[in-house]
């Protein structure tokens, strides 16, 4: 019950727009959140900007959400667009420009199966994203990017297959 | 083939949602089946890779620190386009609805600052029988900086809150400053104080009436400590400069002027435990069940949990108010600003509103038995409408929703455009008031910067009240219902550059309150 009024205080304050209450949010979900960010744009620059980006959107549009439940889906499909729109950008220089070195991973983590998914799809992979780095359900994910579930279904179904591929292609290059 | 509609499971099957025939038939298949016990343990184990890896993902150090800055720097170059909240016609009914629940019967005041200072007296002497009481206690713990000399004069915790009395005095004698909760205030233990799931920690203020011109009065509500003691290390960077009225729980309308200055204070605190009471009583409203969960009653506060479900999608209960729960014959009600009142509404699954219900408190009365008197059902009625608006044509451009004609009476196109749209307001009128959006002709639709709304109560007997003359007089009528008859709206689009051309007016449904004379009796039985 003490949750409850803390969270229905901090909504309150969202839907007024009080952007401390709008950061405090995000902060609890960070870790969930920067994980597809990361996903995405594998640059933590990039991640930051994504959250900022979405941050202001959340604000600047909350009279838009109808529903208070679906707060969370909203933000996420905020969060993604953002994500995909800084990803377009960096595609669209990554062509003139190489890119940067991406900070240095340690040395026990092998995100193998990660580096893989930016070779899926962009269909493909953000369901991936959600289903299997951020454990939204099937029908969460379908409100999330607006799409019916059967096509939620489909694309996880070919991202796996896609990933399957690229691994077992790849093992015989000796990973 | 069969294999290849096992395959279209394997997802759904690892999810763990397949019903328990589709279950078996999976697994006696794949039992028997090479091709598909290969394709679902690679499945698995690509999944269980994406799940470990993602794990290991981590968060640079100060990532957060890092967005806020750049959220800061945003928000500092955006407030020369200042914006307002569209909220103001919708804070004024919750005040409104304020005075109902606690003027009750017993006063009629004719201005605010009359209400505001009985209000204040109420809680002085509310302190009072806390410390009589051993409930509370006067620490009277000082810090001075800047000129400015900051008093922690009372504290009284339990298990619902913290409530922290100050005083703010202004040596210069030329300002009142009083505190912003959301900013330049830190409890610096709070870690070590309260439960780390519970944010905000500092999640409410109210200001108290000083007839001083330099001294403000005022209360911090915090979360609930999580030990039966413990001492909350305050710290103050900056103070805001106050207006006259300032209450502080909304956001003001005019950016905000600061001092810094650095004030501490170490809090000694004792909580009191509330009493709880496991209900499981069950009522229902126009078919609608409503279950009262628990009743929690603590030295500051009452609190009535209780569930409603929406049965009927079109028709929802929005939200119901309790006027008042009543206890041998003694009524106690909602006081909106020690964060009671308007049940605060969270949705839990499956279309179930699950709500708090907060009165003055009945702590010293301990009943056993308690009476609530629900007083209504909002119910927000789905009812599409749309209408074309024609910015090349004269205006007003009129239409009909439910048989009240609306007008748009003006519409000034610019980078924020200003519309101003009237209701009839006569007997046949069926609703309150209705949601709505403008839209362009690209099917964008617009932010309200600002929606300033008028219009009429009528009380229980029917008659009509402008609703700017009752603003502080509310509690003189009877079961009023704020009906709007004239918007005056502006809009913009942030995102977006040009003129903002609205091209269609989309109603999305309306607000109707329905009232109720039903007392249910509750009986409590203790828990220990």
């Amino acid at each position: 019950m003490i949750t409850s009024i803390s969270n229905s205080i901090q909504m309150r304050k969202i839907k007024k727009q009080d952007m401390q209450a709008i950061v405090d949010w995000f902060e609890v979900r960070q870790s969930k959140l920067y994980k597809i960010g990361w996903a995405y744009l594998k640059n933590h620059y990039d991640v930051e900007d994504v959250f900022h980006n979405t941050i202001i959107k959340v604000h600047d549009k909350i009279g838009q959400l109808r529903k208070e439940q679906y707060f969370e889906t909203w933000v996420t499909s905020i969060f993604i667009n953002e994500c995909r729109s800084i990803y377009r950008k960096k595609n669209k220089d990554a062509l003139e420009n190489p890119p940067e070195m991406i900070e240095e991973k340690p040395l026990e983590s092998q995100l193998e199966v990660m580096d893989n998914l930016d070779q899926l799809e962009n269909i493909h992979r953000e369901v991936i994203i959600l289903k299997y780095l951020q454990g939204f359900s099937q029908k969460e994910i379908s409100h999330i990017l607006n799409l019916p579930i059967g096509t939620v279904k489909s694309r996880l179904h070919r991202g796996l297959r896609d990933l399957r591929n690229l691994i077992e292609g790849g093992e015989s290059s000796g990973v | 083939m069969e294999c290849k509609h096992i395959q279209e499971q394997i997802i759904d099957y690892l999810d763990g949602i397949l019903n328990d025939n589709e279950r078996i038939r999976f697994d006696l298949h794949v039992n028997g089946c090479k091709q598909c016990k290969d394709e679902l343990l690679k499945c698995e184990e690509i999944i269980k890779s994406l799940e470990v890896e993602s794990e290991s993902i981590s968060i640079p150090h100060n990532f957060m620190g890092n967005v806020r800055q750049a959220v800061a720097n945003t928000q500092k170059k955006k407030r020369k386009t200042f914006q307002r909240p569209a909220i103001v016609g919708i804070v004024a009914a919750l005040i409104m609805t304020f005075f109902i629940g606690t003027a009750a019967a017993t006063k009629g005041f004719t201005t605010f600052t009359e209400w505001w200072r009985d209000f204040g007296d109420k809680k002085n002497e509310q302190m009072e029988n806390y410390v009589q009481h051993g409930l509370g206690d006067y620490v009277n713990v000082e810090a001075e900086s800047n000129g400015v000399n900051i008093t922690v004069t009372s504290v009284v915790a339990d298990d619902v809150q913290t409530h922290i009395y100050y005083e703010i005095e202004d040596r210069n004698k030329e300002n009142k400053y009083m505190v912003d909760f959301t900013n330049g205030i830190q409890i610096v233990n709070q870690d070590e104080l309260v439960s780390p799931e519970i944010k905000p920690i500092i999640n409410n203020h109210l200001g108290l009436y000083s007839d001083k011109s330099n001294i403000y009065k005022g209360r911090l509500s915090i979360a609930p400590l999580a030990a039966s003691e413990g001492t909350i290390k305050l710290k103050l960077d900056k103070i805001q400069k106050a207006k006259e009225t300032d209450i502080g729980f909304s956001r003001p309308k005019d950016p905000i002027e600061y001092m810094e200055g650095d004030w501490y204070f170490e809090i000694p605190i004792k909580k009191n435990s509330a009493i709880v009471h496991e209900l499981n009583v069950e009522t229902e409203i126009e078919g609608n069940p409503i279950y009262f969960d628990k009743l929690t009653i603590a030295p500051t506060i009452t609190v009535l949990s209780y569930r409603f479900r929406n049965n009927k999608s079109d028709n929802r209960i929005n939200y119901i108010t309790i006027d008042s729960l009543e206890s041998d014959g003694k009524h106690v009600y909602g006081s909106w600003l020690d964060f009671a009142g308007v049940g605060i509404t969270e949705s839990a699954d499956n279309g179930w509103g699950k709500s708090e219900a907060t009165f003055e408190s009945l702590y010293y009365d301990n009943p056993t038995a308690i009476k609530v008197h629900i007083g209504s059902a909002v119910f927000i009625i789905q009812e599409k409408a749309d209408f074309p608006i024609n910015i090349s044509k004269a205006f007003p451009q009129t239409f009909d929703y439910l048989g009240t004609t609306i007008s748009i009476d003006k519409v000034e196109v610019g980078q924020s455009t200003k519309i101003v749209m009237t209701e009839e307001l006569n007997a046949h009128r069926a609703y309150e008031w209705f949601y709505y959006r403008f839209f362009d002709k690209e099917n964008r639709s617009f932010s309200k910067i600002s929606n300033v709304v008028d219009g009429y109560y009528f009380d229980k007997n029917g008659t009509k009240y402008e609703a700017s003359e009752y603003d502080y007089r509310m509690n003189e009528l009877e079961d009023p219902v704020f009906y709007s008859t004239e918007h005056h709206i502006e809009l913009s689009r942030d995102d977006f550059e040009g003129d903002v051309i609205p091209a269609r007016l989309a109603i999305d449904s309306y607000k109707k309150t329905v009232f109720y004379d039903s007392v249910v009796d509750i009986s409590l039985e203790e828990i220990k």
